[in-house]
């Protein structure tokens, strides 16, 4: 089991939606310790459930449309078996940590970090507001694995114990 | 009664955007039927003036199914242009990706869009009758499904850099080694797969018998066959030659370089479909209908030269005296094919000189014109390329495997509508058959869109005056 895996998701040529694909590329190597795995991916995919079921913990990195341009929002999310969508475009994190528990038998804790987008057309540059914010957004994201990584050193301490 | 068209806009489960119109006559039986496909991508022109050395990455992006099948067969047409002989490892390389690639989708299209069908019943509930369907309902075979299209890909990570898009096939060859830990994680994750592609194998020939209908009616017709074939008459996916057999199994084209293939082939259009409509030139158009793919592939290949794939192979052409000709076979040739593509990586991993540090032939361009033929999963695939002396596109011509399946898609489609399609009232599994003809020949339209289950779905039966005489609505 992984302690810590990473997905960061979007299109890199529609602007803004590929700022967690470009969070996951930027801390593709911030992590040698072998602890954190880290994917960049265009979108979220039904096989990325296995990754899921051998992970102590998810960070998802997206791009979101229902906050300020710019602005971070970090939650934690639950399984959930909603959003049964035809289009792999419209798959959710909560339907994967779902997937994930009814075919692995293990769902994860899980936090998504996201990032209101202030455009979404074709282009591989983000919008300023976004660019202004993407130090602050891999900073929230490696505390948030930082937070999974003493969670995950207390439990094996205390599973030692 | 009044002529009708029934519309089916769009066809769900398949890759890319299109619709299909059945075309009823005064008494209400189906007269014909179309496949249109409604959307227009504009590669052959865009790349005019590009330098040919941009091609296999320009023309990667053609799909993000299959993107490997056009960096492969582009990469062979370049090669062609700088007149090269590529570095034998170069050559094991680019096909262990090829295979991945064939394993990826193949994965992709009978667990992923058509098991939904074939799992949950042609006649089953829309609303549960795609993969999250599979997950809930059967989830070791989706368990299955995820773990063998996930080693596919990562195969491709590990040898070209990323899934999507790589850019490591180049003219010449490839652009680094293979590592020795990317050949070890591949191998050890071989057998797994293996057991998986067998476990689904043995399951769905059990399940065969359950289809009897469908199997005699779903694009079950003769047809003439075309696939690259090894020096031997064997399964081949990335060199030799391009035979073509009848519809009795005689070979009409023995070994053709594939160079040569406007002497054979034509290409006609039709005004209701942006795709085009390749034929068998001696038998004209439309009868020079023939089919690609799996199906054809395994129809063709005498051998396959591996352990588990050759008594498959055997089975498979037990199915029917002659060339197997059921389209519903094709799902049965994909899992034979996931067999045989395992078995041979394995065989070319171990090969000491994959890991050889030389890979790519360099050159200029020297010829001015250049073809290169490979097997996409969905069947053979040309690129086709003239340059001028600066070494920049003049003139591009792709046949992609969908494309040659195209005659026999709207054939399929007339004969499953008129087998199943009745008039006076519509059902929404009558209507889910037509387009299921059209999956089992997995048809990558721009692989820009995977549309896994229930789509938006408007089915009108209209009169000639235009009077909605009954309709069945999905929305989404």
């Amino acid at each position: 089991m992984i302690p810590v895996l990473i997905i960061g998701y979007g299109n890199p040529l529609r602007s803004d939606d590929g700022v967690g694909w470009h969070a996951a590329q930027a801390l593709l190597n911030e992590w040698p310790s072998g602890k954190v795995r880290v994917e960049a991916a265009h979108q979220l995919l039904p096989e990325m459930a296995d990754w899921i079921g051998e992970a102590g913990c998810v960070v998802f990195i997206d791009a979101c449309w229902d906050v300020m341009p710019g602005r971070l929002r970090s939650r934690a999310i639950h399984a959930e078996r909603t959003g049964t969508a035809p289009m792999t475009h419209q798959f959710s994190p909560q339907r994967l940590l779902a997937d994930a528990a009814h075919l692995f038998h293990h769902s994860p804790e899980a936090v998504v970090v996201s990032v209101g987008g202030g455009s979404f057309e074709h282009g591989e540059e983000l919008s300023r507001p976004v660019e202004a914010v993407f130090p602050d957004l891999l900073a929230q994201v490696k505390r948030t694995v930082q937070k999974c990584l003493v969670k995950s050193d207390c439990k094996r301490v205390e599973a030692h114990a | 009664m009044p002529r009708q068209t029934i519309v089916i806009d769009p066809v769900t489960r398949i890759e890319g955007h299109s619709k299909i119109s059945i075309h009823l006559d005064e008494s209400g039986a189906v007269e014909e039927a179309y496949f249109h496909v409604t959307q227009f991508r504009g590669f052959e022109k865009f790349c005019e003036g590009r330098p040919f050395s941009e091609m296999p990455s320009l023309m990667a992006r053609i799909c993000g199914i299959c993107p490997v099948s056009h960096l492969i067969a582009s990469a062979k047409a370049c090669d062609a242009l700088m007149a090269v002989q590529i570095p034998p490892a170069a050559v094991k390389l680019r096909r262990v990706l090829n295979l991945a690639q064939i394993i990826q989708s193949h994965a992709l299209s009978f667990f992923h869009l058509s098991s939904p069908d074939l799992l949950l019943g042609l006649d089953s509930d829309p609303a549960k009758r795609h993969i999250f369907g599979i997950l809930e309902a059967h989830p070791t075979l989706a368990k299955d499904g995820i773990r063998l299209r996930q080693f596919g890909q990562q195969v491709i990570e590990w040898m070209a850099g990323k899934r999507i898009h790589p850019a490591w096939v180049v003219p010449g060859g490839v652009s680094a080694p293979l590592s020795a830990e990317h050949r070890d994680q591949t191998l050890a994750g071989i057998p797994e797969a293996i057991e998986i592609a067998r476990r689904t194998l043995d399951w769905f020939k059990g399940i065969l018998p359950k289809f009897k209908e469908e199997i005699d009616t779903f694009g079950n017709f003769p047809s003439l066959y075309m696939s690259l074939v090894d020096a031997d008459g064997g399964w081949e996916h990335y060199d030799g030659g391009v035979r073509i057999i009848d519809s009795s199994g005689k070979i009409l084209t023995f070994q053709s370089p594939g160079s040569d293939y406007p002497q054979y082939i034509g290409e006609a259009v039709e005004p209701w479909s942006y795709l085009k409509f390749p034929f068998y030139k001696p038998l004209g158009y439309p009868q020079g209908l023939y089919r690609v793919g799996p199906l054809a592939r395994l129809n063709i290949a005498q051998r396959c030269g591996t352990t588990h794939g050759a008594p498959e192979l055997t089975q498979f052409k037990e199915l029917q005296k002659g060339p197997v000709s059921s389209s519903f076979h094709y799902h049965l040739a994909r899992l034979v094919e996931i067999l045989i593509s395992l078995e041979k990586m394995e065989k070319l991993l171990n090969d000491p000189e994959i890991l050889s540090p030389h890979v790519r032939a360099v050159a200029g361009a020297n010829n001015f014109e250049g073809v290169g033929v490979s097997e996409a999963p969905r069947g053979i695939l040309f690129h086709h390329y003239k340059i001028n002396e600066e070494g920049l596109i003049t003139w591009a011509n792709l046949i992609i495997a969908t494309g040659h399946n195209n005659l026999a898609m709207n054939f399929g489609i007339l004969q499953v509508a008129q087998h199943f399609v009745k008039a006076k009232k519509l059902t929404e599994g009558m209507l889910n058959r037509v387009e299921a003809v059209i999956r089992t020949y997995d048809p990558c339209l721009s692989c820009s869109t995977h549309a896994l289950g229930r789509m938006p779905l408007l089915v009108q039966l209209v009169s000639k005056e235009g009077e909605v005489l009954d309709q069945l609505q999905r929305n989404e």
